[in-house]
């Protein structure tokens, strides 16, 4: 069998992978780009440019704050979310967009979506898009979802368009007759009916929707100083969380879309994507294309080779021949609903004595999670009760050794151990 | 309040990375760890806080059970104690909890906190580990304690004793024989295994609330019935082993030769400019001993020891160090004499090779001298770190029985056979030689001491 073809249409456009940097501190300026390019990133969606920012630079410092999981903030080591707010861009629109020009005719193998955000205001919103089109990028992303308060009264402008299905129409509507790119739609997932407002994108004449924007968050509390996080002259508010924390969030948002059957865009996925498994997942739950931005900032753009072979990888183990097969392969097994599961299996867990290394969490994690079923013995040993095992998984969750529990149908268990 | 703290401004790598450390532990039920401290540090919770980010909260889990938290975190064998059976060790490597614990005490000092044993209001209840089994004991009839009780010796037992029977309401006096509190830890603990600033300043603060009287040797001038006459109703004996252990062979009387204590309590050795030595011994006071030749400048430093790698006392890793630190081992070797030049200096040791015999009383192998197979080596010095022995003769005047290995017999409770007496730490038996064993006995002493005069009171009534 020859390598898997990574290569994927998107928007009317070959990219050689399904991986893109997302609008966001990664695709501030060409220099960054040009290095993940470079690197084998198969396009950008640039950081969203609006016109507020040829105001000076008065961002927020410090803007950034780690959501650590299993500890506070500060100390955790494992940083399961990055909480962002008011990251803008800091040089004019001129030049922005000349830089983004530059970029684009230098890789012109390379996706290359410009983002845009605006008040509800269609001078400004066909303004941008006739600068982003002059620019030479091959589609364009509405940022209809940013959760920073953008505008400038402070009011919410992307934010509050995204809310709304007849704004989101609207404002598509207003772009499309300013531009010949196809138009992305950035969403939010702090709406009622996400389908809906993916509906009124299309509605309007987009090409395809971005799934998921950060989701807003308050990043925590200092308890040494009672001020939250992340701190400025002893104040805060409500930021941007994004990272792995946000990843079953996105996946539910993207399954609503790609659910939807008179939805028919393309769809790009965004939101907590750490490694191949995570962007292989999105994949095949219906996106094309799969955006990045918090493990780079974590760990840089050389994430893309994990990505890359990861994927590749994988195709080849399950014999998929191109990224087009794998688009939503999964779909079907997905129900609408836990209510029509079956309730016919039912699994029995085993501890495989060789593998266990005696730390007894499966045990405290039974006996106060779930339903008594595993002794704990004083040589550190431990033993499933059969008739109290219910199968429900919580064992095999706290288990520090891979494959240490394993599950079997309860059934042939006690056949065979009669 | 009690006196402030100076903390090194460097941080070695291994607390650096305390928090990723912390999360690393397991969590694991009926953790062992805390079976493995003879303190009774509650190992899992302290390390569970920490991972949390609960650095204040773990110091004060730390200190409620051994005043002596910070010292331990530096010199603790833990290895051998709470990291010995911890599960993690089965997934590749143990929690480092010894520099976990200075972690957590450190930041809590550089924070302006001091000792939590001593800033607690009231005193915790106790958890003793007795033989792996975690033991807790919740004082009584603390309102109604009362009476004077006789410290002697001012090493981790001693000051511990002192420090939980104050705050039962007793008046402690301390006897010190040396003008230096502190005991064992402040007369050879090198400095580059434990701060002497750090040391210092954390002597400073336990022995802030106790009244102490410094030399005033225990035994001929300051006996027993001295002290009933002062009118203290009980008396626990935290003296130590201090007498140097010398075998008897031919040149003991020649300059260069000398003892652990000598080379590391005292300076004038160092401007001898000795260029090679021997080190008779292999225990922990030994590697002291060699790495501190070596960093003094000494170019060869043997280490003679008679029996094998298997009947080695010191840790792992003290005994790494040293090898790395350039130490030459010799095993299976036992100094026979040594060599003088005219001007009665040192000129060389003669060994002769030992084998294996029978079992000995304590269950190690014996080894004999081999019949005509001898080395010498040619030394400039001859330091002798034999371990250390009981100075019988002061406990056996006060009519206190001492067993024939020169420990001082007591029942469970610490109680030696003279009523009121207790006794603890490096006196009491094998095995002891640490910290936090010594914190462990001046604990259960003092529950002990405690228990006793609440009794004696009631038959007084």
């Amino acid at each position: 069998m020859s390598r898997p073809d990574l290569k994927v249409s998107f928007c009317g456009f070959q990219c050689e992978n399904p991986f893109l940097l997302a609008a966001s501190p990664v695709s501030r300026f060409g220099e960054m780009i040009e290095r993940a390019f470079r690197m084998g990133w198969a396009g950008a969606v640039t950081k969203s440019v609006s016109l507020a920012q040829d105001l000076p630079d008065h961002s927020l410092s410090p803007r950034f704050a780690g959501i650590g999981l299993g500890g506070s903030g500060l100390t955790a080591p494992y940083k399961g979310g990055l909480a962002n707010i008011d990251f803008r861009i800091d040089q004019s629109v001129e030049k922005t967009m000349a830089d983004y020009a530059l970029l684009k005719s230098r890789y012109p193998d390379k996706f290359l979506a410009i983002s845009l955000k605006a008040e509800f205001d269609q001078k400004q919103w066909q303004h941008l898009a006739g600068l982003a089109t002059a620019a030479g990028a091959d589609a364009i992303e509405l940022c209809l979802s940013c959760p920073d308060p953008c505008g400038e009264g402070g009011s919410c402008a992307g934010g509050s368009i995204g809310q709304n299905p007849q704004s989101v129409k609207e404002v598509v509507t207003w772009v499309q007759s300013a531009t010949y790119l196809p138009v992305m739609v950035k969403l939010s997932a702090h709406v009622a009916n996400l389908a809906a407002i993916g509906l009124a994108a299309q509605e309007g004449g987009a090409a395809a929707l971005t799934a998921i924007n950060t989701l807003k968050s308050i990043s925590g509390i200092d308890l040494a100083t009672l001020s939250p996080f992340p701190t400025i002259e002893g104040m805060s508010a409500a930021a941007g969380l994004s990272g792995a924390a946000i990843k079953p969030i996105a996946q539910f948002c993207l399954d609503e879309l790609a659910g939807e059957p008179s939805l028919q865009l393309q769809l790009s996925a965004a939101g907590g994507v750490t490694c191949a498994q995570d962007a292989i997942e999105f994949l095949l739950l219906g996106a094309r294309t799969v955006q990045v931005t918090t493990q780079i900032m974590l760990e840089g753009y050389g994430l893309i080779e994990d990505l890359r072979d990861g994927l590749a990888a994988f195709m080849e183990k399950h014999r998929f021949r191109t990224v087009e097969e794998l688009v939503g392969a999964i779909r079907p097994k997905l129900a609408r609903s836990s209510k029509e599961l079956s309730r016919r299996q039912q699994l029995i867990a085993q501890i495989d004595a060789d593998l266990c290394i005696g730390c007894g969490r499966c045990y405290l994690a039974c006996r106060d999670g779930a339903y008594q079923a595993i002794e704990f013995h004083p040589d550190r040993t431990v033993r499933v009760d059969s008739e109290k095992c219910a199968g429900c998984g919580l064992c095999r969750i706290t288990c520090p050794v891979p494959a240490a529990i394993r599950f079997t149908a309860k059934e042939e268990h006690t056949e065979g151990s009669a | 309040m009690p006196p402030t703290v100076s903390m090194p401004n460097s941080m070695p790598p291994r607390l650096k990375g305390a928090y990723w450390e912390a999360a690393r532990c397991l969590r694991c039920c009926d953790p062992p760890c805390n079976q493995g401290c003879p303190a009774g540090i509650d190992v899992a919770r302290f390390i569970r806080q920490l991972s949390k980010g609960d650095v204040s909260g773990a110091a004060d889990t730390i200190e409620r059970d051994n005043p002596f938290g910070l010292i331990c975190g530096w010199i603790c064998p833990s290895e051998v104690l709470c990291q010995k059976d911890c599960t993690a060790r089965k997934l590749g490597r143990a929690i480092d909890i010894r520099s976990l614990q200075r972690f957590a005490i450190e930041e809590n000092r550089r924070a302006g906190s001091s000792n939590r044993f001593l800033t607690r209001p009231q005193l915790a209840e106790q958890r003793i580990v007795v033989e792996g089994q975690v033991k807790r004991e919740a004082p009584t009839n603390v309102a109604a304690s009362s009476g004077l009780v006789a410290v002697i010796g001012s090493g981790p037992a001693g000051l511990t004793c002192g420090l939980i029977l104050v705050r039962l309401g007793y008046r402690v006096e301390l006897w010190e024989k040396t003008d230096t509190i502190g005991g064992r830890l402040s007369h050879g603990i090198p400095s580059f295994r434990l701060d002497s600033a750090v040391l210092r300043s954390e002597l400073e603060i336990l022995a802030s609330p106790l009244i102490i009287h410094r030399s005033r040797a225990f035994g001929m001038e300051l006996g027993l019935d001295d002290l009933r006459r002062q009118g203290c109703q009980a008396v626990f004996l935290a003296t130590g082993k201090w007498r140097e252990n010398i075998p008897e062979i031919p040149g003991n009387q020649l300059i260069g030769v000398s003892t652990a204590d000598q080379i590391l309590t005292q300076e004038d050795w160092k401007s001898a400019g000795v260029k090679s030595a021997a080190v008779v011994g292999a225990g922990n006071a030994a590697m002291d001993v060699a790495r501190s030749l070596l960093a003094e400048g000494v170019e060869m430093v043997h280490v003679l020891y008679r029996r094998t790698p298997k009947e080695l006392t010191s840790w792992d890793e003290e005994r790494e160090e040293a090898w790395q630190a350039g130490v030459i081992f010799h095993l299976l070797c036992l100094p026979v004499a040594l060599e003088g030049d005219s001007a009665g200096r040192v000129r060389s040791i003669v060994c002769a090779r030992t084998a294996p015999g029978p079992l000995d009383s304590s269950g190690r192998r014996s080894f004999r001298a081999v019949e005509g197979y001898s080395f010498e080596l040619p030394v400039e010095m001859v330091v002798y770190a034999l371990g250390y022995g009981t100075d019988c003769a002061s406990l056996e005047s006060q009519g206190i029985w001492v067993d024939e290995e020169g420990f001082v017999r007591v029942n469970e409770d610490l109680a030696t056979n003279v009523d009121g007496v207790f006794a603890g730490g490096d006196l009491i038996g094998k095995g002891r030689g640490t910290v936090v064993q010594a914190v462990a006995d001046g604990k259960r002493a003092a529950l002990s001491i405690h228990q006793y005069l609440s009794r004696e009171r009631r038959q007084g009534e």
